[in-house]
């Protein structure tokens, strides 16, 4: 049996018709190749511009290529396309991404919420995406909203995680600490929970016992730290547990070496955020 | 008292009371299973599919006549395509045969570790036949001491007789040794060319039947099933035949997404991914939840973890895993997660070979070197150089050994040698393993049922891991067995390397093997002939041209007693018919025919060994002087990697 690129490429030689087109664009962009995803989904939908599917697979591939903007205008364009809930709520999340990604957070949140309408149900994904356009809004008590509406139809470790960090940034100190004294005891690498610990005892000015854990949350992440290939959100932390502790100079320099292992903004941008903060 | 519920986690309940009619027989009316879904300590689903309505339930009971538990169906998730699907509180099928039903039944309130037989019926009418193959046993209470044996398989979904042979050979083998699976993994592409509903009838559920039925089949995705089926909205074909879990429910950390989930068995811990589609950056939610779901994996309850998914890390069999986008991101972004978590064992497919490596940590680099990244770079076998060891528990980076397993059916290809393995084996196969509290065995097993490899990984006592600077090498030579040349010291009639006449590109006349048969327009060379592994003196352009190769040559024989002595020494890739002055004699990996109408041609390593075959009981095609000796060599397929046909001729001197 062939390779499906192979397979594909042989077919599309035959005859190429737009479906073959799609099915090489979505192999390409699986590989990472985009300029021949692109190529080929351009010419796909070119022939059929009102297949739905088509045209989110071109906004997905606009947005993976830092294209806001286009990705925006077709994923205005896939709106008319769709014919039920579950498509328009698809729909409005890549508009909400799309914004997002220009920096428009507050169109954002509004298509955020339009999904939901849509689709009470939801996806993990979108609650974790909704949670942080919320979060660089300060909208705090949203965020804390939109999280256990996630929890109670997903019962998931990340939704959980992100209600943890959102209830500390919203200085509801006692409930996050409830909930995280009762995961640390079922957890084998207790650092990332011992950060969000410190951060609720900082925000009730207990530094003595923030600093002892984020000193055991150092031991720990160093024991399972590649300097050569770092995990980077094990970098993050260790950039966080500086900033709890006031070394700026090591913040920076774990702000650089993200940067230099091609972190995501996300996580840079906001820990730069809080060094300026400092 | 056992209570079964019937349950889906996007049903409510759904109660079928009205009944349409039985079928004439019972096997008329199941179109697919039933099988084994989602099994837990106490619970398990069973999922079949029908195309009219029953009044669907399960019973079960300690022996086949014996299912004294009916079940009280009040819940029963009923699923049908979009156009006929009426409950808005199921997922439609994606895109199943008309009429189709498909019923998935939770039992619940079962006991540990325990063996029930099961039944489906409609009504009162039995549907599944009384026999010991509709079984299942619960999972062992989480963290306990439990042998557990486990089948792997990938890429698989052909439909043709070699995924048939690989599965056979696995039921002769526990038959033989009396073995019962305790589960089956599938590393994706298991229903080829798209993962279509009926691609997946016919390539899987209908081949895996009778292993299906009493064995639970946790899959992982693969980019052939990626076509149809969409990981992120969890619809397509391949999400309406598993069950998989979402909510932690067989262990594990929730995920809420079908296509990657965790779950333990006794003390071990698997963790399966989708590597196809869904972000595979070290930030994406799959990364942060692998990181969650690690973390909560504690020593006290757990002694392995097996990681499992498609796209290899490492690979040079049909895909270049220094080349490949979704494998390169699996190596930088995913196997540094699993390696500071302490992973002993991932397990992979989408490259048609098997690939075996060395017990290796932090190998992240883009291309893959191997330098300082081997903690041990023997073969891993207790008999050999012997069995890996890690310290007891799950401490991180003290090595992973990475097994590719796609050659569970589809036609297989070699590329090169990844610079971390130990064993690349081109031939149709799958893997096997066995953990016994602190050993863990891998063999694998190949489609004629013969162990081409295996290795241990030990948790005995504590060990203070040190990277080798410059490990083993393989190549075609070294990467398995060692060549032996048993025929050291005979004499040769016709030596390595000799000269023969050949001729490719074509068939021959019939008459080719025939002692007076004109080979002026043939040419000469020196054997080995083919290509491919850098073993053959004669290279040919066969490849992506033909696949047969006829070779010829002379010899002189004293008296016809040496006859009785003389042996065939041969490497060969991969099959090959012998003739001696124009009779045949005997053949290799040639199931049919010959020259165009030869067939069933079997996959076959050279591995720089000869073999040896005695032409003793074929005295009377031998004349006393001279004689002609013929061979025809087929390969496998005209696009193999590779192709040798490399003969001598020994006389036995004692």
């Amino acid at each position: 049996m062939r390779h499906s690129l192979e397979e594909l490429n042989e077919h599309i030689l035959e005859k190429p018709t737009p479906e073959l087109l799609f099915q090489r664009a979505q192999t390409y962009r699986a590989m990472g190749n985009l300029n021949n995803a692109f190529k080929d989904l351009v010419s796909a939908t070119a022939a059929k511009p009102n297949n739905l599917a088509w045209q989110v697979e071109l906004c997905r591939l606009e947005l993976a290529s830092h294209h806001p903007e286009k990705a925006l205008q077709i994923a205005n364009f896939a709106l008319k396309l769709a014919k039920d809930r579950l498509d328009r709520a698809e729909t409005h999340i890549l508009r909400a991404q799309a914004y997002q990604a220009s920096g428009k957070d507050k169109p954002a949140l509004h298509a955020y919420q339009l999904a939901f309408k849509e689709s009470p149900a939801g996806k993990i994904d979108w609650f974790l995406m909704r949670s942080e356009c919320q979060r660089l809004l300060g909208r705090h008590d949203e965020q804390i909203r939109g999280l256990r509406s996630g929890l109670k139809q997903f019962p998931d470790s990340i939704l959980k995680a992100q209600l943890v960090e959102a209830l500390i940034d919203g200085k509801k100190n006692l409930e996050a600490l409830k909930i995280i004294n009762n995961e640390l005891p079922t957890l084998r690498f207790k650092s990332v929970w011992l950060i969000k610990r410190a951060r609720a005892k900082i925000n009730q000015k207990d530094k003595t016992t923030a600093f002892e854990d984020l000193y055991t949350a150092l031991m720990e992440i160093n024991e399972r730290f590649n300097p050569d290939k770092p995990d980077p959100l094990l970098l993050a932390d260790k950039a966080k547990i500086s900033l709890l502790m006031g070394d700026m100079t090591a913040a920076r320099m774990h702000i650089e070496q993200l940067k230099k292992h091609n972190a995501p903004k996300w996580i840079t941008h906001r820990l730069e955020q809080e060094l300026a903060k400092k | 008292m056992i209570t079964h519920l019937f349950t889906h986690k996007f049903a409510t309940t759904l109660c079928i009371s009205v009944l349409l009619g039985h079928f004439s027989t019972a096997a008329e009316c199941i179109k697919r299973g039933p099988y084994l879904q989602l099994s837990t300590d106490t619970s398990v689903h069973v999922v079949w599919r029908t195309t009219e309505i029953i009044k669907p339930s399960v019973r079960i009971g300690s022996h086949p006549n014996k299912l004294s538990s009916a079940c009280s169906c009040k819940q029963i998730v009923v699923r049908r395509n979009k156009a006929q699907h009426k409950s808005p509180h199921a997922l439609p099928l994606f895109n199943a045969p008309e009429g189709t039903y498909q019923y998935e039944a939770k039992i619940s309130g079962l006991k540990p570790d325990t063996r029930y037989y099961y039944a489906v019926y409609d009504g009162d009418n039995r549907l599944t036949p009384a026999e010991t193959g509709f079984t299942f046993r619960t999972h062992p209470k989480p963290g306990t001491k439990r042998d557990t044996y486990i089948w792997v398989v990938g890429d698989s979904g052909t439909g043709n007789p070699s995924q048939k042979q690989v599965h056979q050979a696995l039921i002769n083998h526990n038959k033989k040794h009396k073995l019962t699976l305790d589960m089956y993994l599938h590393v994706g592409d298991m229903a080829y060319g798209s993962g279509k509903d009926k691609e997946f009838q016919k390539k899987f559920f209908e081949i895996y039947q009778p292993t299906l039925r009493n064995t639970v089949c946790w899959p992982s995705m693969g980019n052939h099933e990626g076509r149809t089926s969409r990981g992120k909205s969890g619809v397509g074909p391949y999400y309406d035949a598993y069950i998989t879990p979402t909510k932690g429910e067989a262990g594990g950390v929730p995920t809420g997404n079908e296509s990657y989930y965790s779950f333990d068995f006794g003390r071990t811990h698997f963790v399966v991914l989708n590597s196809h589609d869904l972000d595979r950056q070290p930030t994406a939610t799959m990364a942060k939840w692998l990181r969650e779901d690690l973390a909560k994996t504690s020593p006290t309850r757990i002694d392995w973890i097996i990681a499992y998914w498609h796209h290899p890390p490492y690979t040079k069999g049909s895909h270049d895993s220094d080349k490949e986008q979704q494998l390169i991101e699996m190596r930088e972004h995913i196997m540094p997660i699993l390696e500071s978590n302490g992973v002993d064992l991932v397990l992979t497919g989408h490259s048609h070979i098997y690939e075996r490596s060395m017990l290796m940590d932090g190998a992240y680099d883009t291309p893959t070197v191997a330098e300082n990244k081997i903690l041990d770079d023997g073969d891993g076998d207790e008999k050999g150089d012997g069995a890996y060891q890690k310290s007891p528990g799950l401490k991180p980076n003290q090595g992973t050994v990475q097994i590719v397993t796609g050659h569970g059916g589809t036609g297989l290809r070699r590329k090169g040698y990844s610079p971390v393995m130990r064993r690349s084996l081109v031939e149709h196969g799958s893997t096997l393993i066995n953990i016994k509290g602190n050993e863990l065995l891998v063999t694998m097993l190949n489609k004629n049922g013969e162990i081409k490899d295996k290795f241990q990984i030990h948790k005995k006592k504590t060990v203070k891991p040190t990277r080798i600077a410059e490990p083993w090498k393989p190549n075609a030579k070294t990467n398995t067995p060692k060549a032996v040349d048993k025929t050291k010291g005979a004499k040769y009639i016709i030596p390595k390397k000799a000269e023969w006449q050949y001729h490719t590109g074509s068939f021959p006349s019939p008459a080719w093997t025939e002692p007076n048969f004109d080979t002026s327009a043939w040419k000469t060379g020196k054997a080995g002939f083919g290509y491919g592994d850098d073993d053959d003196t004669t290279e040919l352009k066969m490849k992506n041209k033909f696949a047969s190769l006829y070779i010829r040559r002379n010899f002189d024989l004293t008296n016809l007693a040496e006859a009785r002595k003389l042996l065939l020494s041969i490497s060969y890739d991969d099959a090959f018919i012998m003739y001696i002055n124009g009779k045949e004699a005997f053949r290799k990996g040639v199931g049919k025919g010959n020259g165009k109408t030869a067939g069933d041609i079997s996959s076959h390593e050279a591995n720089g060994n000869f073999e040896l075959f005695e032409l003793g009981s074929f005295t009377e095609l031998f004349n006393t002087g001279k004689n002609t000796i013929a061979i025809e060599g087929h390969n496998h397929s005209p696009n193999s990697s590779d192709f040798t046909i490399h003969p001598s001729l020994v006389l036995q001197v004692k």
